[in-house]
């Protein structure tokens, strides 16, 4: 064993000496044979012959005894790569083509791998031997009535916790949660809005949290009768909001409006277990508020997910079956609020188990987009090292008669893709890496306050290391299994292997290509289509020119009383305010896909089917005007319209006509909602666009802001110059320094939101679309090439023979376009399979749309003349005679 | 001389080389001659199997190699046994007879 790895050490490290030596060897054992031979008798000359017979070649013993050395392997690859190194960089375009066009397709592998790892695979942040741990969620357990209501895991009330808690015996610790909450968090320094989660106590002991300053939550904070107003708020907000204070324990900020003490601060990188990036949190009984009270004693009352540690030796289907057993016992006790109350227990993840499928689905689709973009970068280069492997195959005749192996040779053309791929993946990560950053910047722009911790992890780069190495062998092996066909005489002698087969794998491979890449790009016409016949579509009011500044007052701790006060009083001071034109405010900002419903009823009628379905939206007197909607008939809200007057609102054309057809709506009465408040109509107003653009028209009516007190306001903003916004936020700090704003923004950067998911699956299908038809191009550009160099002496023939320059270029352009004839065939008839799971996304246009697939057929068409036009012009212009001679 | 090629397997070449070194010290071809000898002419290995067989054994410690002036002055590689490879050789001596013995008694039969 020693030996052999001290003969390995050499093999490497000395191989020069251990070449010479070798050559030493066999030229003496030949020089011995020959001695031999003339001591038999035979001339000089016949000696050497028979010597040479019988040794049978000094290159080819020579390399026996390479291959049959330690190391021989590390030593074939090393000068396999050798090769393939300096081969590839002496046709620097094709490398830098083919390098490219794989890094692409590994870039979007490692991105939607990324994506797949963050949501799917990993785990959150900061949590501690994550196997012993199991969410729990109420499930449907079935039965013959009554109704449920929920998603197949969802939360449970608190009575339920307690029962679950006292009665369980598989785990640890079981732990329950409300999280992703929205608080207002003052400080002495600022207000602003954070996320967080009421825990139970035991909650940072459940997940294996340390806390690194101060102390996590006592069981007897957990008590309904006595709520503990104490926190633990996350490493990020320590140092972002608090300075990393080391004397941060003790202090009191205000908690919508509440002061509480900070008792802790978690360790770092602990986020919360939901989806959302949370900063702090409070003991599930912190909250003494005439509403919240009820939700510790109603058993009926689901706002509660769990999280439990199993105990050692405990398995995830022993917790099941035990967890619902105690849900079956309860069901039975609690009849009425346990029906059909269920308790599933599920491995822990990123995403809440409801949303596991939905994303999966997501990233699944994303993972289909890329492999298409992949499978076409592929079948580009296999195709090219299949071209380059055949025009060397008199080389790789020489090589097979000079006794290589064809195995060896195989290995060479599987090494040469294997590089490339390689070469595609570095560059690719490069790029995955790049692109994971912008998606990152972009996430501000989602209004989603979720973790979004992607990154180029191991798991990332193992995976592209994957992708790379199956991408290579695959490029390689059609080039590698055609390679290994060749006959070495015949080789050396045409100098080129005719291919077998009606239909050149080549050729195959572009068809392949072209369809592929049509699919794509039907899919982005179609899209962007859509995309700009929703831009097209005219909302009904003024987009531009308008600023929001959004509120919650419960963040605050206003209630119904001093809320409406503080509401009235700040509207009527913005509206003084020197940079604003005009503002108003309302509960719901229009096409931003929130939708306040509204049901109501004409007076005389009853029943579900009479009501009318429509939404509503709460505002100021000043709305109208700030947003350049126009009454057509009646008056607007006054300030007559008060609590205490009798009720009002305004409708919309199409309400009104569908209430009194043919009649006037002003004066007319509804019923709004099950307790039929009644309602009269003192104006009516044109119609809009109101939740989403591509909305049809839609019943709608608003009631004033002054009857109806809700604490969400939108507050809308004309500015006279430039912008209002910042007015706005120093005159709420002012008056309320302790009310957090929710968010600012233009209205057009608000509805521009909504249309986001359209805008995101147009801009990514485009950008898919594109490469892939580009590189579909490079694909038929090098299959002309090379048909072109191979019928380059039946080419000068016809030239020779009087064809015209034309007939020629047309003659290979002409199979070019046919391929791409046939390419684009499959492609149309793949895209009318699939383009119908688009139609969710497509405004205004059909998924067989014909001009998209005319459009994406003719794009391909006229790249691929183009592309083919280039090698056939060239071929064209050499001289007959050149040609000829050169065979 | 034309001699019917017999097929050899590789462990019986292993054997056969080293056996033929066993009585002292030869170069590649030497050793193609005396195995041809040893076996009374029905063994003819060619060197493109002998030379790789003698490097490897030479690499697992077997052999070892040493250049020293051949019959006609010019300089050869000689290899000889080493202490393991005399172990070795006993050691595929007892195997082949085993295995020999067993065939036998499986025609027999």
């Amino acid at each position: 064993m020693k030996s052999r790895l001290t003969s390995l050490w050499r093999n490497i490290v000395r191989s020069d000496a251990v070449e010479r030596d070798l050559d030493e060897e066999v030229r003496a054992a030949f020089e011995l044979l020959v001695n031999e031979n003339v001591q038999a008798g035979m001339s000089v000359q016949e000696a050497r012959r028979a010597a040479s017979l019988e040794l049978g070649g000094i290159e080819a013993v020579k390399q026996q005894v390479r291959d049959a050395r330690a190391g021989a392997l590390v030593d074939a690859l090393l000068q396999d790569l050798g090769y393939t190194l300096r081969a590839l960089r002496r046709t620097p375009l094709f490398t830098v083509t083919a390098v490219l066009s794989l890094g692409i397709g590994i870039a979007g592998t490692a991105v939607v791998f990324s994506l797949a790892d963050a949501y799917l695979f990993r785990n959150r942040p900061g949590i501690a031997d994550s196997r012993r741990l199991v969410e729990v969620g109420r499930t449907d357990a079935g039965g013959e009535t009554g109704f449920y209501s929920g998603d197949g895991f969802d939360t449970f009330s608190y009575p339920n916790y307690v029962d679950y808690r006292r009665r369980q015996t598989v785990f640890e610790r079981l732990a329950a949660y409300n999280g992703g909450v929205t608080f207002g968090l003052g400080t002495d320094t600022s207000a602003l809005r954070v996320s967080g989660g009421y825990v139970s106590a035991n909650y940072f002991e459940v997940l294996g949290v340390p806390i690194g300053l101060g102390r996590g939550f006592r069981p007897d904070e957990e008590n309904p009768a006595s709520p503990a107003a104490v926190a633990v708020i996350s490493d990020r907000l320590w140092r972002a909001e608090f300075s990393s204070d080391p004397d941060v324990v003790g202090r009191t900020v205000r908690l919508n409006g509440r002061p509480f003490s900070i008792i802790g601060v978690a360790a770092p990188r602990f986020n919360g277990y939901t989806i959302d990036f949370e900063s702090l949190w409070i003991p599930l009984t912190a909250y003494r508020d005439g509403d919240d009270l009820r939700r510790y004693e109603r058993r009926g009352q689901q706002w509660l997910m769990g999280i439990g540690r199993l105990k050692d030796g405990a398995t995830i289907s022993r917790a099941r079956d035990e967890m619902a057993t105690i849900a079956g016992d309860l069901r039975r006790e609690y009849p009425d609020d346990n029906r059909r109350h269920g308790l599933g227990v599920e491995p822990p993840g990123a995403v809440p188990v409801s949303l596991r499928p939905v994303v999966t689905r997501f990233v699944g689709l994303l993972f289909a987009l890329v492999a298409v973009i992949l499978a076409i970068a592929c079948f580009n280069v296999a195709g090219v090292l299949l071209a380059r492997g055949l025009s060397r195959s008199r080389e790789i005749g020489v090589r097979l008669a000079l006794g290589a192996a064809r195995r060896r040779i195989a290995g060479l053309l599987v090494v040469e893709g294997l590089v490339i791929s390689g070469a595609g993946a570095t560059a690719g990560l490069v790029l995955a890496s790049g692109t994971i950053r912008l998606v990152e910047r972009m996430i501000p722009m989602l209004r989603m306050n979720i973790v979004f911790d992607l990154g180029i992890d191991w798991r990332v780069m193992a995976f592209s290391a994957l992708v790379a190495v199956i991408t290579g062998v695959a490029c390689g092996l059609a080039p590698a299994r055609a390679a290994a066909r060749i006959d070495p005489a015949a080789a050396i002698k045409r100098g080129r292997e005719g291919e077998r087969g009606r239909l050149p794998v080549r050729s195959v491979f572009v068809i392949a290509q072209a369809a592929l890449s049509v699919l794509l790009v039907v899919c982005a016409i179609l899209l962007a289509r859509s995309l700009r016949n929703a831009s097209a579509i005219d909302p009904g009011f003024a987009v531009g020119g308008l600023e929001v500044v959004g509120l919650d007052l419960r963040l605050g701790g206003y209630d119904t009383a001093n809320g409406r006060a503080f509401a009235e009083t700040l509207m009527s001071r913005i509206e003084n305010l020197p940079g604003v034109e005009a503002a108003a405010s309302a509960r719901v900002v229009p096409l931003t896909r929130e939708r306040e419903g509204g049901r109501a009823w004409l007076p005389e009628e009853v029943g579900d089917d009479r009501a009318i379905d429509g939404s509503q939206n709460i505002v100021t007197p000043g709305y109208f005007r700030t947003i350049g909607l126009t009454l057509v008939a009646g008056r607007n809200f006054n300030a007559a319209d008060r609590a205490g007057s009798p009720a009002v609102g305004i409708v919309n054309e199409t309400l009104a006509r569908r209430a009194w057809p043919g009649q006037s709506a002003v004066g007319k009465r509804l019923m709004l909602g099950v307790s039929r408040r009644p309602m009269e109509i003192v104006g009516v107003v044109r119609d809009s666009k109101y939740r989403t653009i591509g909305e049809s028209p839609t019943p709608f009516f608003y009631v004033p802001a002054a009857q109806r007190y809700e604490s969400i306001m939108w507050i809308l903003l004309r500015p006279g110059r430039g912008s209002a916004v910042q007015e706005v936020r120093a005159l709420v700090r002012e008056m309320d320094p302790d009310l957090a704003v929710l968010e600012t923004a233009t209205l057009e950067d608000m509805t521009a939101f909504a249309l986001f998911p359209q805008r995101f699956v147009t801009g990514l299908s485009a950008i898919v679309g594109t490469i892939g038809v580009l590189l579909a191009a490079l694909g038929v550009y090098g299959v002309t090439a090379y048909n072109v160099s191979r019928r380059r002496r039946e080419i000068g023939i016809r030239v020779a023979l009087g064809a015209v320059r034309r007939q020629v270029v047309g003659l290979i352009v002409g199979r070019a376009m046919l391929l791409a004839g046939m390419g684009a065939t499959l492609g149309l008839i793949a895209a009318a399979a699939v383009s119908r799971f688009l139609a969710g996304l497509l405004y205004d246009i059909r998924p067989l749309d014909p001009i998209s697939f005319v459009g994406s057929a003719l794009v391909l068409f006229a790249l691929a003349f183009v592309a083919s036009l280039i090698p056939a012009t060239r071929a064209s212009a050499v001289s007959p005679v050149e040609t000829l001679r050169a065979e | 001389m034309p001699q019917k090629r017999t097929t050899l397997l590789q462990g019986t070449l292993d054997l056969l080389i080293l056996k033929a070194l066993a009585t002292g010290e030869l170069h590649g071809l030497g050793v193609s001659r005396r195995i041809e000898q040893l076996t009374g002419g029905t063994f003819a290995v060619q060197p493109g199997s002998l030379f790789p067989a003698l490097h490897r054994l030479e690499e697992a410690g077997w052999l070892t190699s040493a250049w020293q002036p051949s019959e006609n002055n010019r300089r050869a590689k000689y290899y000889t046994l080493t202490r393991a490879g005399r172990r070795q050789l006993g050691e595929e001596e007892a195997q082949w007879n085993r295995i020999a013995l067993a065939i036998a008694r499986a025609l027999e039969a």
